[in-house]
């Protein structure tokens, strides 16, 4: 068996080093190519999931989302709860949040959308939107008569939008937020953030404080954001959060993107697999038609090697050999050209209309996608072989 | 050594039925050399790839030292030839990616000698056959005469038990046709190797011991 490996080896060796450079170099860069296909698109549609998921941590619901009990509007006791949770080693922070339907009206545009309060101390450990500002200030605690805009509320001057907004309202500008209660009172808009999330751009921020005023209620919340030290670790602080007594509504992240964010990685993962599986078949049909035509111009020579009594299946592998030298090089090589392509992304994300996307190449993508090719390069590589070495000798040799 | 019994070979030409060899019995002793004449389509070949189990004949038997070889399955058939039977075709049929030397060396690699063996042999033989110094070249670079010696020195190299060779100097000059027959009268008297030659040339008869013709398919004599 070994000395027959030998010969399969001696001889694919040499149909290589022997054989057309500009084919073999063809060869090489389609299955790059292919390879890097394999590769590229569904860490494009990681990326994507990731980047979306990172924003609902960053600028939505943090790590932990704790809402009221069924039947309830609020939690009661929130300082007690946030002085709990901020206990616990592992825990960056907490920010209470009211949360209030709102009508925005700024000259003689109106929008309808939600109101939320923060206490800005609390708010900067637990979401990211502070480093968000492209327009005046974050608010300060004591900030009572001042509102915090998103870009995809206060609209831009001038730019046309699906979404309702005040047209272009600027820092500095007065507008008037009628509360659910029918309170109406009028704010200075401090700053305007803009965080790219869909779900964070569209709402408003005031504080705690004001709200407070507003709805007549201390030490409530309609939700509890927690940041934690550690991704990943948001079912374990689950737990602990029901052991400490937490009776409300707990939630991580996942379970938050599980419905409109897990929505669109459904259909890119609908796309990456159509993807994979034209490139799979690209694969096959490329592998294929270069040993099919290797084979049938090598016809005579495998009815010559077979009639010097060399057995069929030396014969074969060697073609095989060749097809998986032709694999391992395209891979080789697509990883250069991934390596490169990926940092250079990495470095300057894709600005994608919901997110920034970094391409996510996960260790499973890789091993599955070399599993894919190095099976598509060996079916490829025996069927056409196999069929011209069961070929009579004789007409092998003269066709 | 070798015994032929009443061996037949027919194809399906399109819708026409061609029967090659009609029933051809004749015996080969071991140490011949024996020619096999007769004008084109009378079965020369055809009765060659038969006996080098390149073909396998519609009735009749082949018996090689002893050996019902006709029985024998398709593996034990490619061995066969492996180990016990050269072939030297009229077209040279020599790998063009191999050098002379990777060319002959080849079958003994595939029967697992070892490497130093194998290359002593080759150039052994590359020697014997007057190419001691194309040992690197490739088919390419050597001359129709030289691309068949060669093709001679592979088909010796593990040593067969017999020769076949069929129409070997049909595509050389009646120089180097001259000195491949001499190389096979020397194979044949100072090896004692059986050869079976196929040839339609009159003036090759002076080389061999003994002829066997054939016409349309028969024998017409011995």
């Amino acid at each position: 068996m070994l000395k027959n490996l030998q010969v399969s080896f001696f001889l694919a060796y040499k149909s290589i080093r022997k054989g057309n450079i500009g084919t073999t170099i063809l060869t090489v860069v389609i299955m790059s190519m292919i390879f890097v296909n394999l590769i590229f698109l569904p860490s494009i549609v990681s990326g994507i999931g990731e980047g979306m998921n990172v924003m609902l941590i960053d600028y939505t619901c943090a790590n932990i989302l704790i809402e009221p009990q069924e039947d309830n509007l609020y939690i009661s006791n929130v300082g007690s709860i946030q002085k709990k949770l901020n206990s616990l080693p592992g825990v960056a922070g907490t920010s209470a949040h009211y949360i209030s339907g709102a009508t925005f009206t700024y000259k003689d545009n109106f929008v309808s959308g939600a109101l939320y309060s923060i206490n800005p101390i609390d708010e900067v450990t637990v979401t990211k939107t502070y480093t968000r500002i492209i327009e005046g200030e974050y608010l300060s605690k004591g900030d009572t008569d001042e509102i915090l805009l998103g870009i995809d509320l206060a609209g831009e001057e001038g730019k046309e939008s699906e979404e309702q907004n005040l047209g272009g309202v600027k820092v500095g500008d007065n507008i008037a937020v009628t509360f659910s209660n029918g309170v109406i009172r009028e704010y200075r808009v401090k700053g305007i953030f803009k965080t790219k999330s869909f779900m964070a751009d569209g709402s408003a921020f005031i504080t705690e404080k004001e709200m407070e005023s507003v709805l007549g209620l201390d030490d409530k919340a309609s939700e509890i954001l927690v940041k934690l030290n550690q991704r990943g670790t948001e079912e374990e602080f689950k737990k602990k959060f029901m052991e400490l007594g937490i009776s409300e509504d707990i939630k991580t992240w996942e379970d938050k993107a599980s419905g409109i964010v897990g929505d669109i990685i459904s259909s890119f993962s609908l796309i990456n697999v159509i993807s994979t599986i034209i490139s799979l078949i690209m694969a096959v049909i490329v592998i294929f038609i270069i040993i099919y035509i290797n084979t049938v111009n090598k016809r005579k020579q495998i009815g010559i090697l077979k009639a010097v009594g060399i057995d069929k299946s030396i014969i074969i592998r060697s073609y095989v050999i060749q097809s998986l030298f032709y694999c391992s090089a395209g891979i080789t090589i697509g990883s250069i050209i991934l390596y490169f392509l990926i940092s250079y992304l990495i470095a300057n994300p894709l600005e994608f209309p919901m997110t920034y996307v970094r391409p996510l190449v996960e260790p499973q993508l890789i091993i599955q996608s070399v599993i894919s090719l190095i099976a598509v390069s060996l079916i490829a590589g025996f069927i056409p072989s196999w069929k011209t070495a069961n070929e009579n000798i004789l007409k092998a040799i003269w066709g | 050594m070798i015994q032929v019994q009443d061996l037949k070979r027919s194809y399906i030409m399109g819708k026409v039925e061609v029967h090659a060899l009609k029933g051809v019995s004749f015996e080969i002793e071991q140490g011949e050399f024996v020619a096999i004449m007769g004008p084109s389509g009378s079965g020369k070949s055809t009765l060659l790839h038969q006996l080098g189990l390149l073909d396998t004949p519609t009735s009749g038997k082949i018996l090689i030292d002893g050996v019902d070889v006709l029985r024998l399955s398709d593996r034990e058939k490619t061995i066969y030839r492996l180990t016990q039977l050269g072939y030297v075709f009229q077209d040279y049929a020599i790998l063009p990616e191999l050098t002379a030397a990777e060319n002959v060396y080849l079958p003994a690699m595939v029967q697992g000698k070892s490497k130093e063996l194998y290359l002593r042999s080759s150039r052994e033989l590359l020697e014997t056959v007057g190419l001691g110094d194309r040992l690197h070249h490739l088919p390419q670079e050597l001359s129709g005469g030289e691309q068949q010696r060669v093709a001679i020195a592979r088909a010796l190299i593990n040593k067969p038990k017999i020769l076949f060779a069929d129409e070997p100097c049909a595509n050389l000059d009646t120089e180097s046709s001259r000195h491949i027959l001499e190389l096979f009268r020397k194979l044949n008297e100072e090896l004692g190797q059986t050869i079976l030659m196929v040839s339609h040339e009159e003036w090759h008869k002076k080389y061999v011991d003994r002829i066997i013709y054939l016409k349309d398919g028969l024998i017409e004599k011995m």
